[in-house]
């Protein structure tokens, strides 16, 4: 087997791993409405190292892998009448507006330490969550 | 002043969100929390709220970053099977016991997001 088709078979690989990667993430975004998009992260990080040198590009594909997979299960969610939208028009605007801020400063911040505190909110909310 | 807060603090969670220091989550449990909304019904107002959030985070990154087209591909294809898969499942689980899941869940993304933090060194 020669370099070509052992990089060709690798990349195969990565394609399937990538597949299952997508298959979780919309599972779980599907059941929880949440959480897809960091099984999307981990299985981009660790099938496309190479061609996702940095953390922005990496979060930038898992976005855009979520958006249509979130889409399908908003819509899935509106059919069973599980999706509320009484309400919702004041979060809409800053919904938008955050986004816009979080991809233009995506990669500008240092993002160590609100990770760090975003990462102590969730472990005490989903600890919460549990025991309520 | 109630809805200013509303507005702030959704703010905060979709730059969270599009910054990619997480925050998906977030939005459910601020609604579960304070606002008193259902677990199901929660997780359906978040994904609605990701759809404006990430959508307007991906105009950014469509300019701005690598995108890998086949990887999205892929992975938008088996995602869709899998959130199929995941909604389908979704109304038989007790609303209880999908808060329960959803704890834990976010127990592991935050322990997640910690390793990943040391692991890129920033």
């Amino acid at each position: 087997m020669g370099i070509g088709s052992r990089a060709e078979s690798k990349g195969r690989w990565a394609y399937a791993y990538l597949a299952v990667g997508g298959l979780l993430a919309g599972f779980v975004n599907g059941l929880l409405g949440a959480g897809g998009g960091i099984l999307a992260v981990f299985a981009l990080s660790s099938a496309k190292p190479a061609e996702l040198g940095e953390p922005s590009d990496l979060y930038a594909n898992a976005l855009c892998v979520m958006l249509p997979i979130s889409a399908l299960s908003c819509l899935r969610y509106a059919i069973a009448g599980n999706l509320v939208t009484e309400g919702f028009g004041v979060y809409a605007l800053p919904a938008v507006a955050g986004g816009l801020l979080g991809g233009l400063f995506l990669g500008k911040l240092k993002a160590g330490a609100l990770r760090k505190l975003f990462a102590a909110l969730v472990i005490w909310a989903g600890i919460a969550l549990m025991i309520r | 002043m109630t809805v200013v807060f509303h507005m702030l603090i959704a703010l905060l969670i979709s730059a969270l969100s599009g910054m990619g220091v997480g925050g998906g989550g977030l939005f459910t449990v601020y609604l579960s929390f304070f606002e008193g909304i259902p677990q199901l019904k929660a997780q359906g107002m978040n994904l609605l709220f990701f759809l404006f959030s990430a959508g307007a985070a991906v105009l950014v990154h469509i300019r701005k970053r690598k995108l890998l087209p086949m990887a999205i591909l892929w992975m938008t294809a088996a995602g869709i099977v899998g959130a199929l898969c995941g909604t389908a499942l979704t109304p038989h689980v007790n609303g209880d016991l999908l808060r329960k899941i959803f704890g834990a869940m976010l127990v592991l993304c935050g322990i997640l997001s910690l390793q990943k933090k040391s692991r890129e060194g920033t």
